[in-house]
């Protein structure tokens, strides 16, 4: 069967090993590749194209988001992170990635989430939810942004008070894979409208025509 | 509120006929003493003359009281009349009589026979309209077996007519008190309110300079200080008695001193904000215009045109003006509603309906009565107007007082509010300062201390023999995580710091198998500090633990709710409990206890075979 190609950019060795231990147990994925620097990275992405990317922002040539803008409309990409911290990873998010994994996370955590994010899924913690809340409150006037239905907003309350999304499915009334839907919605609203602050932002800087 | 048009238009002519009742009654009381009947000298004999004393040998005319006399108004010279009255054909005339004029309009001077009694006024220079009673005890005569002398009664003035039914005599007694009554109430008393009015006047116009830059009001006041310090002149003009002014000059301010009607207009516009600038310019400026005629007659000493000017252009107009007001007052009255404005109503139908009865009086018989009254709805319009404007006064003073309250007021509430905004501000300054913390802690440790721990973690993943060591650094960078959350902004939010535990925990709780039931309900937000968060969120994992290790438990509940004023975290459990007295080292309560007396949180531990009970309070403001 055809599997996933799977690449993975880490700088710290022994954790770069374990991910690839892990990500190999699954029969779906094949690591084809795996890195500690962007440069490396850049090309094997060119020369492999993999079907998803583990990328670590801290890398010690640079900052994975780079890789990230260039691979997101190839890959899938899985940002990896100590924390997991809401900031990191929703710039990431803005910039084309579609989620995150914690670099401790276990065999089981990683193939979930890989899996999730080829399905479409967008998997989500508190604390972003949180952040994403704030987010878009802040852009609720702004002209480019696009802002979320009454749905959206409920799914994210929800989710940054610790719900799992089966509860929140519960307590809406509505299936686990609606929920899935709707954090899948919120996330491509947030790149588009990332997407849409950076081609007002050239617009604006006279970088693009109109 | 005013009441509807028709009630207010009945009100104003029902108050209208006030001044007609008024006017009759006055007449009706107005009339001459009847004690003075008896008195009166009914014959006498009358001859031109200029002759300082009596023309003994002139030829004398004879009149009766009944005569109208009209003497024809001078050019050069004024006129002089001799009046004869024959003592012995005079029936009340004894020892201790005197002469009393009711209201000469002359100036007089008293003979009897050849023995000078008594005068009021100029002879060489008469003293015009001088309108005053006048008594003159008589001295007896000389020689008791001589018969009564003649008295001799000379009138000069500038023209005018002579009213022969205005002599009187009687015993000095009566008559001097009819004399001092009739001085009291004609001359002092109108004379002691003039003053009175004066010293108002004077005031209201310092006021008006002192306050006219900052009140654009003040103007009001100006003018009518103005006005009733012409009014005074004019009032004080019947009261010269011996002032030496030039009789022109005279004339001058009595025509002059009018001027205060005219300037009225210009006050009622002002003092009911009526707007009706048009009408004040154009009365004022009438009254320019027809001001020049009469100043010429004066430069040019034309009594005759002065005379006739005044009563037939001169005086009109005054009553046209005071018609004017009258219907400011009325339009006021119509629209305000006010006792300011229907007082002043009602003064000016007073000084209207007054006006036009003095001066029919002043040229005309059809009138009865013995004296003008418009001096008397002058007085009382501006005695109403000084009420007014210190009611004004008293009242501006209070709303200023009440602004002054209003306005400490707003500025208590308005620190208030600042202040509440600066600790909106400190908040948010301290969030940004937690958060610039994190972040930092973070870049740190993400790739220190965090990537170290998750480097020797994946070490130990490789070597699967040492499960301790792994567990070990699980727990670890958990708790790394959790003090990161520690000081995480996140709202500074109590369920948002559950949240974040639970999805730190999640391996945990899935690997336990324990279900666990999640229920947040609302509470206000909170705002701890970094070690009450840590503190918190150490209790909360040492309970969880104890309830997934030692207890047995199926079901673990842990829920938010307000209770009171206080907020309570629950986490229950349905294992098989234990005893919180007895427990050993393992169960870390004393760790916990120590913990919630460290964040200022009430910990209160229930333990049963049925299950176990810890719930953390903390007040809502616990900041």
């Amino acid at each position: 069967m055809n599997r996933l190609t799977v690449m993975i950019v880490e700088d710290h060795d022994a954790t770069r090993l374990s991910l690839v231990a892990k990500v190999s147990t699954d029969p779906k994925l094949s690591v084809v590749a795996d890195v500690g620097t962007l440069a490396a990275a850049k090309r094997e992405f060119d020369r492999l194209k993999p079907d998803v990317l583990l990328v670590d922002l801290e890398l010690p040539d640079g900052s994975g988001t780079e890789l990230i803008g260039l691979a997101s409309g190839q890959s899938q990409i899985l940002v990896i992170s100590v924390f997991g911290d809401e900031k990191r990873v929703v710039s990431a998010i803005r910039a084309g990635a579609s989620g995150y994994l914690l670099k401790d996370d276990d065999a089981r955590e990683i193939s979930v989430a890989i899996h999730q994010i080829l399905n479409g899924e967008s998997p989500i913690s508190p604390a972003i939810a949180s952040h994403l809340i704030a987010h878009f409150q802040r852009n609720a006037a702004s002209q480019t942004d696009v802002s979320l239905s009454l749905r959206e907003q409920d799914v994210l309350m929800l989710a940054s008070k610790g719900y799992t999304y089966n509860e929140i499915a519960e307590l809406m009334n509505v299936s686990a894979n609606t929920v899935g839907t709707y954090t899948k919605r919120i996330y491509t609203k947030l790149e588009v409208n990332s997407k849409a602050a950076a081609v007002y932002e050239a617009k604006r800087l006279g970088l693009m025509d109109d | 509120m005013k009441p509807p048009a028709r009630t207010r238009a009945a009100w104003l002519i029902a108050i209208g006929i006030v001044p007609f009742i008024i006017l009759h009654i006055a007449h009706q009381l107005d009339t001459p003493n009847p004690v003075l009947d008896e008195y009166r000298v009914d014959t006498m004999r009358i001859v031109e003359s200029h002759s300082p004393t009596p023309p003994v040998d002139a030829q004398w005319r004879e009149i009766d009281a009944d005569t109208y006399i009209s003497v024809p108004i001078r050019r050069e010279n004024f006129n002089s009349s001799w009046i004869a009255i024959d003592l012995a054909d005079t029936p009340r005339y004894a020892a201790g009589a005197a002469l009393y004029m009711r209201l000469p309009e002359a100036n007089v001077s008293v003979y009897l026979g050849s023995r000078y009694v008594g005068s009021s006024g100029r002879m060489q220079r008469p003293l015009p309209f001088y309108v005053r009673p006048l008594h003159f005890p008589l001295p007896v005569s000389t020689g008791a077996s001589q018969p009564p002398d003649t008295l001799y009664v000379r009138l000069a003035r500038e023209g005018g007519y002579i009213t022969p039914n205005d002599l009187f005599i009687g015993p000095s007694d009566t008559l001097g008190e009819i004399h001092r009554t009739a001085r009291f109430y004609g001359l002092w008393l109108p004379a002691a309110v003039v003053t009175i009015m004066f010293g108002l006047a004077s005031s209201l116009l310092v006021l008006y300079f002192v306050g006219r830059r900052e009140f654009t009001d003040y103007g009001v006041y100006g003018i009518y200080g103005v006005i009733v310090v012409i009014w005074s002149i004019n009032t004080m003009m019947a009261l010269i008695d011996h002032i030496p002014i030039h009789h022109w000059t005279f004339f001058a301010l009595l025509y002059l001193s009018l001027w205060w009607v005219i300037l009225s207009p210009m006050f009622a516009n002002r003092f009911f904000r009526l707007k009706l600038k048009w009408l004040e310019r154009s009365v004022i400026a009438l009254g320019l215009v027809l001001t020049a005629p009469l100043v010429l007659y004066l430069i040019q000493h034309d009594i005759y045109a002065l005379y006739r000017y005044y009563a037939f252009i001169w005086v009109p107009f005054i009553l046209l003006c005071s018609l004017v007001v009258f219907v400011q007052y009325t339009y006021a009255s119509w629209r305000y509603w006010s006792v300011e404005s229907i007082g002043l109503y009602v003064v000016g139908i007073m000084g209207l309906v007054f006006g036009i009865r003095d001066y029919l009086f002043d040229f005309t018989t059809w009138i009865p009565g013995t004296t003008f009254y418009i001096r008397y709805v002058g007085i009382t319009h501006i005695a109403f107007i000084n009420l007014v404007i210190v009611y004004r006064y008293v009242r501006s003073s209070r709303d200023l007082v009440t602004l002054n309250n209003d306005l400490e007021q707003r500025v208590q509430q308005k620190a208030r509010e600042l202040e509440a905004g600066y600790e909106q501000r400190r908040l948010f300054e301290r969030e940004r300062t937690l958060s610039q913390e994190r972040d930092r802690l973070m870049r740190d440790m993400h790739d220190g201390l965090g990537g170290q721990l998750i480097q020797a973690l994946a070490m130990s993943e490789k070597d699967n023999s040492d499960t301790e060591l792994k567990e070990s650094l699980e727990r670890a960078l958990v708790d790394l995580r959790l003090i990161v959350d520690s000081i995480a902004p996140a709202n500074n939010d109590l369920i948002s710091l559950l949240a974040s535990f639970r999805h730190r925990s999640k391996r945990v709780w899935e690997r336990s198998g324990v279900r666990l039931h999640w229920d947040m309900g609302d509470i206000p937000a909170t705002s701890l500090w970094p070690e009450q968060t840590l503190n918190l969120l150490r209790i909360l994992q040492e309970a969880s633990t104890n309830a997934l290790r030692h207890g047995d438990a199926r079901n673990i509940a842990i829920s938010t709710r307000l209770v009171d004023d206080r907020i309570r975290i629950e986490i229950v459990d349905d294992g098989k409990g234990f005893d919180p007295e007895s427990v050993e080292k393992g169960f870390g309560l004393g760790n916990m206890r120590r913990r919630a007396d460290d964040a200022g949180l009430n910990l209160g531990i229930e333990s049963s075979d049925a299950g176990t009970r810890v719930a953390i309070e903390l007040p809502v403001d616990s900041w």
